[in-house]
């Protein structure tokens, strides 16, 4: 098979740059540098070279103007180029972020009916599932922290003046830890294959597997310890992750200056719509997996996406009525600002994103594909799992716009978002990281089965 | 491993109880001495505090000259722009039921009639008008202070809630939470700023600048806790009213003669 002309490119200019820096006295850095990159050049070998290498060029040119776009944010000022304003400080990178961490936690907890609570049919999902969930973390971060006026300080004073009794700080703390209890609930149960690669390469890419295999993992009671050990980070993440992002809904549910997001309905509809995406998500690359690998094209990999369906169709009906009843609720008594901001969204200038992307696609067409056996084919499923994720990013957006668009000073009149092509560019730069980091993580990780 | 119904059921209990335990109550357990350590505000008249400051807004003289919202902008160095504010004056027409409705442009700053009402609300002339000028309530539980990450945010022993600017993270938590929409993002600092009531002149006994510059009185500010004040006495004879009641926050900011429909 042949190499990835993109990234082996890169990386062939990369090795130009590097050899004179070397040879002029750069020395060990700079040998150290282009050893690396050799060595992803070794890992990357084995691709379908066409098809992928399009799709990775489209991802590093997404992601590149994305974390450029970052750079002109804070260079320029939020304020010159985000459509956030000052009465609507909380745009589409909030909602982008929420997205990605919750569905990461999502991703996290179905997996875990796997290989933490035993449930047979769901244990394929184990390695994969987790990488992505720390991928979908990863790229939720790279949201906020372009959206905060000072992201270092957060590392600095969350520690140093802690505030307990801030929701934000809580959701901060509680992510970062599901973050530690995923990597290292990867890393133990990638040990055994990290060691049988290891042996497999040599140089800095054995090194690569060596190190991520905690030394010497050849042996199987070894590695049963690390998965045994690996079953209780599980847990860690599980747990965690229930905390965080419950958190994170708390974060909305106590503004009790915002009458649309308050109330302890807010932890359980994150959790609950954490599920949902989860279930969706893994829907979606197990199908991916489906159709992209040899190894996994398999009765087992459809068994799979049958089940993720059966589950998916479970939750959504759920979050149906959960979304049901919370415009009916909100429609009576007409408490002011909670009344006024549900009709931005029934009928207002967020109704299209509401009905048209919220609901119906992310809800009744694919409660329709999964409730139609013949619709209901493997591509159906996740085709009904791609729609949920398109609804439930505008239903992110929904949320944490319409909350905020109703005045709380005297001005009679609704305020207006529309996010920026900066903010737009900075979107679509995380969803590209996060393709990027899915599709490398193909590629030197050991992330399947039987990989 | 396979396991059953029942016992799934068990450890996904497990997980839930694990999680309430991390974060519903080591936080509040640990925010409880937190709060022992540092005092809240203590209510009035206890004769510990050594200031109760407090502002008066009377509505019904307030003539919209916008002085106060100038000599705001230059005593604090907040930005030109007409959205970052520190204060500001809401101008209300009555309806025609009599309510009272707002229309403010650019927060007053174009100063009054400037920029007209908008063509929603265009009333015919004579109709009834009056200014309401707005601040910071320092309210005495303000639900900013509770809600920063990084406790940027936070209420002197003398109960004036600042931001440390040093800290501040910008997430714009605390923007969200107040019910008077009395902070902003300084587009300079990049974090967020509000009134303090002039936090480095009260503090050596000079009113704050828009008090100072106000040629009408609407704006009045004093120390409860001084026998001589002329605000103490004001709140002897008259009845005032506060921004918002219901939201719990108790805000400092009285005022004289508010009307329906402002909020």
């Amino acid at each position: 098979m042949e190499r990835l002309p993109i990234v082996h490119g890169l990386i062939r200019h990369t090795d130009r740059l590097l050899v004179p820096l070397a040879q002029q006295g750069w020395g060990r850095g700079a040998y150290a540098l282009r050893s690396v990159s050799s060595s992803l050049r070794n890992m990357t070998v084995g691709a379908r070279p066409s098809a992928l290498d399009a799709w990775l060029a489209v991802l590093l040119v997404t992601g590149v103007l994305g974390f450029l776009a970052i750079g002109v944010g804070f260079l320029k000022g939020h304020d010159k180029v985000f459509g956030v304003e000052q009465e609507v400080p909380w745009g589409v990178l909030i909602s982008t972020y929420v997205f990605f961490v919750v569905s990461s936690t999502g991703v996290c907890l179905v997996s875990s009916l796997g290989h933490v609570f035993g449930l047979r049919r769901f244990e394929g999902l184990g390695r994969q599932a987790v990488f992505i969930a720390i991928i979908m973390m990863v790229s939720g971060f790279i949201a906020i922290g372009a959206e905060l006026e000072n992201p270092w300080r957060l590392f600095i004073y969350m520690v140093v003046t802690p505030n307990f009794s801030s929701a934000i700080w809580g959701m901060g703390v509680l992510y970062s830890l599901e973050l530690v209890f995923l990597v290292v609930e990867f890393i133990l149960l990638s040990r055994g294959e990290m060691a049988r690669r290891s042996k497999e390469t040599s140089g800095p890419a054995g090194l690569f597997y060596r190190t991520l295999a905690l030394g010497d993992a050849t042996r199987s009671e070894v590695q049963q310890r690390s998965l045994r050990l690996a079953k209780y980070a599980g847990i860690g993440a599980a747990i965690s992750g229930v905390a965080a992002t419950s958190t994170l809904g708390a974060v909305f549910g106590v503004m009790g200056a915002r009458p649309l997001w308050y109330g302890p309905f807010m932890p359980l509809y994150f959790l609950l719509t954490a599920l949902v995406s989860g279930a969706a998500v893994l829907a979606l690359v197990t199908f991916l997996g489906y159709k992209t690998s040899q190894r996994r094209r398999n009765e087992g990999t459809q068994a799979s996406v049958k089940d993720l369906g059966n589950l998916l169709l479970g939750l959504l009906g759920l979050f149906a009525l959960f979304s049901v009843w919370s415009v009916v609720v909100r429609s009576y008594g007409h408490i002011p600002a909670g009344y006024d901001a549900l009709m931005l969204l029934v009928r207002g200038p967020l109704s299209l994103p509401f009905w048209g992307l919220e609901v119906a696609v992310g809800m009744l067409v694919p409660l329709g594909i999964l409730l139609t056996p013949r619709a209901r084919t493997l591509g159906g499923t996740a085709l009904a799992a791609l729609l949920v994720m398109v609804g439930m990013f505008a239903a992110r957006y929904d949320l944490v716009v319409a909350g905020q668009l109703i005045p709380v000073t005297g001005q009679l009149t609704p305020l207006h978002y529309t996010p920026s092509y900066t903010e737009w560019l900075i979107v679509s730069g995380v969803f590209a990281t996060c393709g990027f980091l899915y599709t490398l993580g193909h590629r030197v990780l050991p992330l399947g089965h039987g990989d | 491993m396979n396991v059953s119904r029942r016992k799934f059921l068990g450890m996904a209990a497990k997980v839930m109880v694990g999680g309430i335990i991390v974060y519903g109550v080591t936080p509040s357990v640990l925010e409880a001495i937190a709060r022992d350590k540092t005092p809240q505000a203590s209510s009035p008249n206890d004769g510990k505090q050594k200031h109760q400051w407090v502002f008066v807004v009377d509505v019904s003289k307030c003539i919209g000259c916008m002085k106060c919202l100038e000599a705001c902008k230059r005593e604090n160095l907040v930005p030109p722009d007409p959205d970052s504010r520190r204060t500001w004056v809401e101008e209300y027409t009555a309806g025609e039921d009599g309510a009272a409705l707002g229309h403010t442009a650019n927060w007053g700053s174009d100063g009054p009639e400037r920029t007209g009402p908008s063509a929603e609300h265009q009333e015919p002339a004579g109709t009834k008008g009056f200014f309401v000028p707005k601040l910071c309530n320092q309210c005495e539980d303000p639900p900013c202070v509770p809600v920063c990450p990084v406790s940027a945010t936070f209420q002197t022993e003398d109960g004036i809630v600042l931001v440390d600017a040093k800290r501040c993270i910008g997430c714009k938590y605390c923007i969200m939470a107040c019910p008077y929409g009395a902070r902003y993002l300084h587009n300079g600092t990049r974090t967020v700023d509000k009134c303090t009531w002039c936090y480095h002149r009260i503090t050596k006994g000079l009113p704050p600048a828009c008090v100072e510059v106000c040629p009408v009185e609407a704006r009045l500010f004093g120390d409860l806790n001084d026998p001589e004040s002329p605000v103490r006495k004001l709140l002897k004879e008259k009845m005032t009213q506060v921004l918002r009641p219901e939201t719990g926050t108790k805000p400092r900011v009285r005022y004289l003669g508010l009307q329906e429909g402002v909020r």
